[in-house]
């Protein structure tokens, strides 16, 4: 029996249903007409001061842009158009289509031609041209208009997926027929096997076929980000920010008689694999001492600087992100009209020496702390080529998920390809790390851990 | 009065509480076509990617996929344990399709040709994906009955929603909104139905209390930023939606119950009084 990783390969329909899509009958375009658009404005709070020219699209967008993960009311939409925002990006995967059907939806009072709408297919390897023809028409349909000013490649997590015939068919055809304008792919990170962020968004910025990418940016991976920036602005590309803010402020101390929810949670997920309460609650123990540990490093820092909120921190980073007038807009996953409100007045603003410290200051405290998404820069300077951010990301499913379970069977997976290999050598690794990461002793630990050695 | 209430409560809480988490069910007549493979907090968007961040959002604790074949159907089954039935609740109405055809297999299902059947049962909120065959209303009927059959748990409705008037109410419109429902912050897990009342529609909702965050807390926290309003001995809590008109909130025993789309404050307060009554 096939095991379910491996079965990917089945037929085109698979990707199909898998990545959504599903949600509404009918092979061809059935647009309905718009109703007489009503495009009174709301007075909003905030309103956008500042808009930039997104790469060769010639389209100029505002700064901050609508990401639309998390929202559930079509009016957020409105409220941000209204704010200024023109802007939006969405996905097939989101809300299995619904995310599409609240932009149509607030499409109706908006000017379709002042606004740019993004939306974006996942697909594997064996998709067809047709299988991709009618996901679009979908996508096209919820959406309610005429025309998507860009697809995006989901999560491309392979250079060779930019080249896939199907894609790039579909887009001729789309193209040709004025449903589609520009294409673009975005990038989280690798996923499994994938191949890192840079390598992927360089490729597809040389390539000459893609107009725009997404990416994360945030001030814990300018380096790597940063690099993909220069390749989109040698050649022309417009580049939208996403995953703009990292970090946390804050951590609960364990109270055995008052657990938090989350701390339960965890308490509750390690037990549930037959460990007994008294060592889950042991390994939830040394859990919140880590977290409290790395906290105490940091106090300083938050005191310097008096944070209070999370949101102050957030507020921040996204204004960090959309001052490098590179990063063309920031796309923000707003959910409510209150945080419009907060993150719109960021743009045009100059970032302020003291909110540049802040951030720097932040760096220097949690740099060294975690291994980066959509980062391997490491694995070229290791004799033995170890992937070193899945080995962590492993070490991250065991520890901190409470998934011994499953990060133990994926590191047995990767057979002789694993940390044991650190014990005996002395290859620089840590010097190829560009956020100071002690590798080497990471991983030992890492291999003791997943090994049970 | 207040025995009763505090008994009717625990009970609700009692009935509340989740089917324990459960390894892939074996369902009778389908044939196994794959191993189970099972996805995390963490690993979840390995597999559905960017539509990952809901799911995670509405509490997501993990999820069991697997290939079968029934007939001349093939297709993959994909059970979300969200925790509690109330969070099943809210990705399932994310998820379904506005306007079709609601099912009353488990919670709620619905069969949404030419490729996907959904379904709702307590805290599973279940996918399943057609991938080969030709595939008709009748055996997506057929597939749902016979994964909800082999699913544990309850069939009913969250107690959640057992706050929110009957009369007037449109029939499958219930949701629950984990965050900024009406688009506000402050309105937090949010069980909500649609109404229709004469030529008038509105939203009666009720936000739902947790140990970390009592009633009177977020009473206390809304009651700083919106304006006040009396209403008998009562206080209304009121506030102006962007393009949706007035939304109100009264504290009704340790409930906070609202109202939302109301053209103005006297509407709100004449539908809070029919809720609280």
């Amino acid at each position: 029996m096939p095991n379910k990783h491996q079965n990917a390969s089945k037929i085109s329909r698979r990707n199909f249903v898998k990545f959504g899509g599903a949600v509404i009958a009918g092979s061809t375009l059935n647009i309905p007409p718009l109703k007489n658009a009503h495009l009174s404005q709301e007075e909003t709070e905030a309103k956008i001061k500042e808009y930039r020219v997104l790469g060769r699209t010639g389209f100029k967008v505002s700064d901050i842009s609508m990401g639309t993960t998390r929202m559930r009311e079509a009016n957020v939409v409105r409220y941000a158009y209204d704010s200024g925002i023109n802007y939006f990006d969405t996905a097939e995967s989101y809300g299995n289509g619904n995310s599409e059907k609240m932009i149509g939806e607030a499409l109706q009072f908006m000017d379709r031609k002042k606004v740019f709408i993004t939306t974006k297919l996942h697909f594997e390897e064996n998709a067809t041209k047709e299988e991709l023809l009618e996901r679009f028409t979908k996508c096209q349909e919820r959406l309610k208009t005429d025309y998507v000013d860009a697809l995006y490649i989901h999560s491309a997590s392979t250079v060779k997926i930019l080249n896939h015939t199907g894609f790039h068919d579909a887009v001729k055809e789309l193209k040709a027929a004025g449903r589609l304008k520009h294409t673009g792919v975005s990038n989280h990170g690798p996923r499994g096997d994938g191949e890192s962020m840079e390598k992927v968004l360089c490729a597809a910025a040389e390539d000459g076929r893609f107009d725009l990418m997404l990416l994360s940016y945030n001030f814990m991976n300018k380096e790597e980000a940063e690099k993909v920036l220069a390749a989109c602005k040698k050649n022309n590309v417009g580049t939208t920010a996403m995953k703009t803010s990292p970090g946390m402020l804050a951590v609960s101390p364990l109270d055995p008689d008052n657990l938090t929810k989350d701390q339960q949670e965890y308490l509750d997920r390690i037990m549930k694999r037959g460990t007994s309460k008294e060592k889950a609650m042991a390994r939830l123990k040394r859990r919140v001492n880590r977290q409290l540990a790395s906290y105490e490093n940091s106090k300083t820092f938050v005191e310097k600087h008096g944070i209070k909120t999370q949101d102050q921190l957030r507020k921040t980073s996204i204004h960090w992100v959309a001052s490098n007038p590179d990063m063309h807009t920031t796309c923000v996953s707003f959910s409510s009209f209150d945080m419009i409100d907060m993150i719109v007045p960021v743009s045009g603003v100059k970032l302020s020496a003291a909110d540049q410290q802040f951030l720097e200051d932040y760096k220097l405290v949690f740099n060294a702390q975690y291994c980066r998404h959509g980062c391997n820069n490491c694995v070229s300077s290791c004799p033995h080529q170890l992937p070193v951010s899945t080995i962590m990301r492993y070490a991250y499913y065991y520890e901190m998920q409470g998934n011994e379970k499953l990060a133990m069977e994926k590191y047995l997976k990767l057979r002789d390809k694993n940390a044991s290999l650190c014990f005996d050598c002395s290859a620089p690794c840590t010097a190829s790390c560009p956020h100071n990461l002690d590798i080497p002793v990471q991983l030992t630990q890492a291999h003791s851990l997943l090994t049970l050695v | 009065m207040k025995n009763s209430i505090s008994l009717l409560l625990i009970l609700l809480i009692v009935i509340s509480i989740p089917a324990h988490a459960i390894d892939f069910p074996t369902i009778k007549s389908f044939t196994p076509e794959s191993e189970v493979a099972k996805y995390n907090p963490e690993t979840l968007y390995e597999y559905i990617n960017g539509g990952a961040d809901v799911f995670l959002s509405f509490g997501f604790k993990e999820l069991l996929t697997k290939d079968f074949s029934y007939q001349e159907l093939q297709f993959s089954v994909d059970i979300y344990d969200m925790g509690s039935r109330v969070n099943g609740f809210g990705i399932y109405k994310v998820e379904r399709p506005v306007d079709a055809n609601f099912l009353k297999i488990g919670v709620e299902a619905v069969v949404s040709p030419p490729y996907q059947c959904l379904l709702l049962k307590d805290s599973y909120y279940v996918k399943i994906n057609i991938f080969e065959g030709e595939f008709r209303q009748e055996s997506g009927k057929d597939i749902l009955r016979k994964v909800s059959a082999a699913l544990p748990g309850s069939d009913k409705q969250p107690t959640e929603f057992s706050v929110l008037p009957v009369k007037n109410k449109i029939a499958y419109s219930e949701g629950y909104s984990r965050e900024a429902f009406l688009g506000i912050d402050l309105l937090e897990r949010c069980v909500y139905a649609k109404y229709k009342k004469d030529s008038a529609s509105f939203r009666y909702f009720s936000i739902v209390s947790i140990k970390e965050e009592p009633s009177k807390i977020t009473w206390q926290k809304i009651s700083e930023k919106w304006k006040h309003a009396e209403a008998g001995k009562s206080t209304v809590l009121y506030k102006k939606i962007p393009y949706k008109g007035y939304t109100g909130i009264i504290l009704s025993g340790d409930k906070i119950l609202g109202v939302a789309d109301c053209k103005n404050l006297e509407q709100v307060l004449d539908l809070l009084n029919v809720i609280v009554k």
